[in-house]
């Protein structure tokens, strides 16, 4: 069966007839100005406030802009870009601290959520009081979380006491370059709490007949774990993944707020990659290429090769999924 | 409807496009005929002054100048906005809408700002004021606030550094007078260090990793009898060798102690450099390299700690540059983009000459007044611990490295250098100074030097 919807206005079935030239404007059109009226607020804030600035960045990118410069502006074509990769050292300092975030730490978040899930699910008692306790953390505002594990990986903050007192030397956690990342791992971990509350659904949503046949079957904790819960799971897990993977290209704050932590000495401008350039990242180096050297038309190029890595990575991605997502209704 | 939306999208990214090559307007030209006469009636005006300064003591010295200053001349209103940076004072710029006058926390933009027109050449305005900039500000802040022949600021206060010591634990180490030299500081340092039973350190003698507190300004030229930028406005760390020589001071020490064990301290500390857990203030280090403001954080936190202050040693071979050394400070600019430069020159005037200001705001702040009658009025020039910052600034051979239309990206090269080199990244200190003399070089010739 085909159903053919009618334009808005016009009853099902009525003939078209287009108005004569310079007649009266047909009701169907007035409509459309009233709609467009109605929708102007969203039209008029997103042009302003997403297709300027989009816009104003790819024209940038091509020049040699520099914010709060009086020189004229000089078309450039497509140099920004090419010093991207051959002329800047912190470019890709800052590409590989992202792409070991990537790596590392989007990875390690999704399996930390889906574990702390898998096991809060099991609790008998007191279940909703762990998954508030394990769900919390991630309701503290970024900047502030970061502070309070500055506060608690301070090297002689109350960790390393902790460990002091079991004869284990504790590292300098964030001033280290060597730990920094890692502590920023820990501190991803610690506020997992919203993934783990999506698995955590996600795993309450598997039919339990599933577990039943494959009890019948003589699965064990684990099978039933590998070959019931991660397929029925999947489209989570890769939500997850994706979600992390946008969001980790584009890490910033944590790694911002730690660096000028821990550094207590400097300027705004040195705090950027604190220690040694060991939290330099891709969106840490382009705040310091715009906002400390003032350098827009370059800090432009790398925000629109930003877009276009996550774009590619999320298409790669989305492919590459297909073989591990089961669908509901047996689709992959 | 299609049709409607897209076509108003086109129209929008075309206008979009326009507008994004329209940045701000540029500079008002208005050249001064002559100065404001402070006993004449003006016309009422307000100024805006944006600084970075934040600190509620801070704020009020300036603000008490600010009300003074309008008491004296009611026809001069300032609006007054704290906690304004360099990122935020271009930001205003780009929009059309700068301040009249900004105080920025550190030199390192003055002449990519004077380049790009940002901000206005106070030269003519100066003559005009009858003032002398020779006879008025000490030569180390004009080398900071001077762009090839522009006087692109004006200095607002300075900071100095030098060598802070622990008179009790020099004593003890049976040492008699501080270093002046590099080799005589390594020695001493040796002699100060103290280990714990395991062998860990319990005292340092001194640290002198470049990311540790201050040192970076060790680093820079004073110390070394070198300069960073050639009479060529080249760098000269392939051509004078005195750079290796500085570099292998460094990482001879740094071995002495251990990578492992200076990371450590560094980690330990650095959060700490200006409170109560300093190191030298809790003995975990005989010496530091500090800034001036230093002595009032020791008054503030450790009163009858027992230290000395004095020149940092300097390379051997050139001593005779001993009692130079870094100097950069606070400057204030006249934006270009100000729609009354005249009156607001006015201001900037009083604020960076005015004696009683100056020397308020450096007491407020722990800083050193930056023109002579401040210098020669200021009740501290002759405080034990605070005399030696005072000579230093006031020695004609210390200074800042030239400021280039890079901004703060020559500095930044060079420190990602140098700590490379002392985490042993780069392991040819003569290869890898040349290569970081050349990125520099190509920097400064890319920025308009």
């Amino acid at each position: 069966m085909t159903t053919v919807l009618a334009p808005v206005g016009e009853a099902p079935g009525t003939a078209r007839t287009r108005p004569a030239r310079g007649g009266r404007r047909s009701p169907s059109r007035a409509r459309w100005w009233v709609v467009l009226a109605f929708l102007s607020p969203f039209v008029i804030g997103f042009a302003v406030f997403v297709l300027y600035p989009v816009a104003a960045t790819l024209y940038y990118s091509l020049t040699d802009f520099q914010a709060g410069s009086y020189r004229p502006v000089q078309f450039v074509g497509l140099r920004n870009y090419r010093a991207l990769f051959t002329q800047s050292d912190t470019f890709w300092v800052a590409v590989r601290n992202t792409l070991w975030m990537v790596v590392v730490m989007v990875p390690l978040r999704t399996g930390w959520a889906m574990l702390t899930a898998w096991v809060i699910i099991r609790v008998k008692r007191g279940r909703a009081v762990y998954r508030t306790l394990f769900f919390l953390p991630s309701m503290v505002p970024v900047v502030a979380s970061a502070l309070s594990f500055i506060v608690l990986l301070n090297p002689v903050g109350p960790l390393n006491r902790l460990l002091g007192w079991v004869g284990v030397d504790g590292p300098g956690w964030f001033s280290d370059p060597a730990w920094s990342k890692p502590s920023l791992v820990l501190m991803a971990l610690w506020a997992s709490g919203n993934v783990m509350v999506i698995f955590s659904a996600a795993m309450l949503d598997v039919p339990r007949e599933l577990y039943e046949a494959a009890e019948l079957d003589g699965a064990g904790a684990l099978q039933k774990f590998r070959s019931v819960t991660l397929p029925a799971i999947s489209p989570v897990i890769f939500f997850a993944l994706l979600t992390g993977m946008i969001y980790t290209f584009q890490y910033f704050t944590e790694a911002f707020v730690a660096s000028s932590s821990a550094n207590a000495t400097s300027s705004s401008n040195d705090l950027i990659g604190y220690p040694a350039n060991s939290l330099l990242f891709y969106s840490t180096e382009l705040y310091r290429q715009g906002f400390a050297y003032f350098k827009t038309g370059y800090a432009s190029a790398m925000a629109w090769l930003l877009f276009l890595v996550i774009f590619a990575a999320t298409v790669v991605f989305i492919r590459v999924s297909r073989r591990f997502v089961h669908h509901a209704g047996g689709g992959r | 409807m299609f049709k409607a939306i897209t076509g108003a999208t086109a129209v929008t990214a075309a206008g979009v496009l326009l507008l994004a090559g329209c940045t701000s307007t540029g500079s008002t030209s208005s050249q001064p005929d002559s100065a404001i006469s402070p006993g004449a009636s003006h016309k009422a005006t307000t100024v805006t002054v944006w600084t970075f300064n934040h600190l509620p003591n801070e704020v009020a010295a300036f603000k008490a100048t600010l009300d003074r200053l309008h008491a004296k001349y009611p026809w001069l209103t300032v609006k007054f906005v704290p906690n304004k940076d360099d990122a935020a004072y271009a930001k205003a710029v780009a929009a059309g809408d700068p301040p009249d006058v900004f105080i920025s926390s550190t030199p390192d933009n003055v002449a990519k700002f004077c380049y790009n027109g940002t901000v206005t050449d106070l030269s003519p305005y100066l003559s005009s004021a009858k003032i002398d900039t020779a006879k008025t500000f000490p030569p180390a802040t004009l080398v900071y606030t001077r762009y090839q022949s522009k006087q692109c600021a004006l200095p607002l206060l300075t900071d100095a550094f030098a060598l802070y010591y622990n008179k009790k634990m020099f004593a003890a180490a049976g040492i008699t007078k501080p270093p002046t030299t590099l080799a005589e500081l390594t020695a001493d340092a040796k002699k100060l260090t103290v280990k714990n039973a395991d062998g860990s350190i319990k005292t340092y003698g001194f640290v002198p990793r470049s990311d540790y507190d201050v040192n970076r300004y060790l680093f820079v030229g004073a110390h070394s009898g070198t300069s960073f930028y050639g009479k060529d406005g080249r760098t000269t760390f392939a051509s004078d060798p005195k750079w290796q020589q500085l570099l292998t001071w460094d990482q001879e020490l740094i071995d002495y102690y251990g990578k492992a064990n200076v990371q450590k301290f560094v980690g330990r500390y650095q959060p700490h450099a200006d409170d109560a857990g300093n190191p030298l203030l809790t003995g975990a280090a005989a010496m530091e390299y500090d800034g001036e403001w230093h002595v009032g954080e020791i008054a503030t936190e450790k009163k009858d700690f027992d230290y000395g202050v004095v020149p940092m040693p300097v390379l051997d071979g050139s001593s005779g540059t001993y009692g130079t050394g870094s100097t950069l400070g606070t400057v204030a600019y006249l934006s270009a983009g100000s729609k009354h430069k005249q009156e607001a020159f006015f201001a900037l005037q009083q604020l960076t000459t005015d004696t009683t200001f100056l020397n308020t705001l450096a007491d407020t702040v722990y800083n050193i007044p930056t023109t002579f009658a401040a210098l020669k009025a200021w009740d501290k020039r002759d405080d034990p611990h605070w005399k030696p910052f005072v000579d230093i600034f006031e020695n004609t051979h210390s200074s800042y490295k030239a400021v280039t239309p890079a901004g703060v990206e020559d500095i930044d090269t060079w420190r990602a250098f140098l700590l490379d080199y002392e985490q042993g990244k780069t392991k040819d200190a003569a290869s890898g100074l040349a290569t970081v003399g050349k990125k520099i070089d190509s920097l400064n010739s890319e920025s308009g030097q």
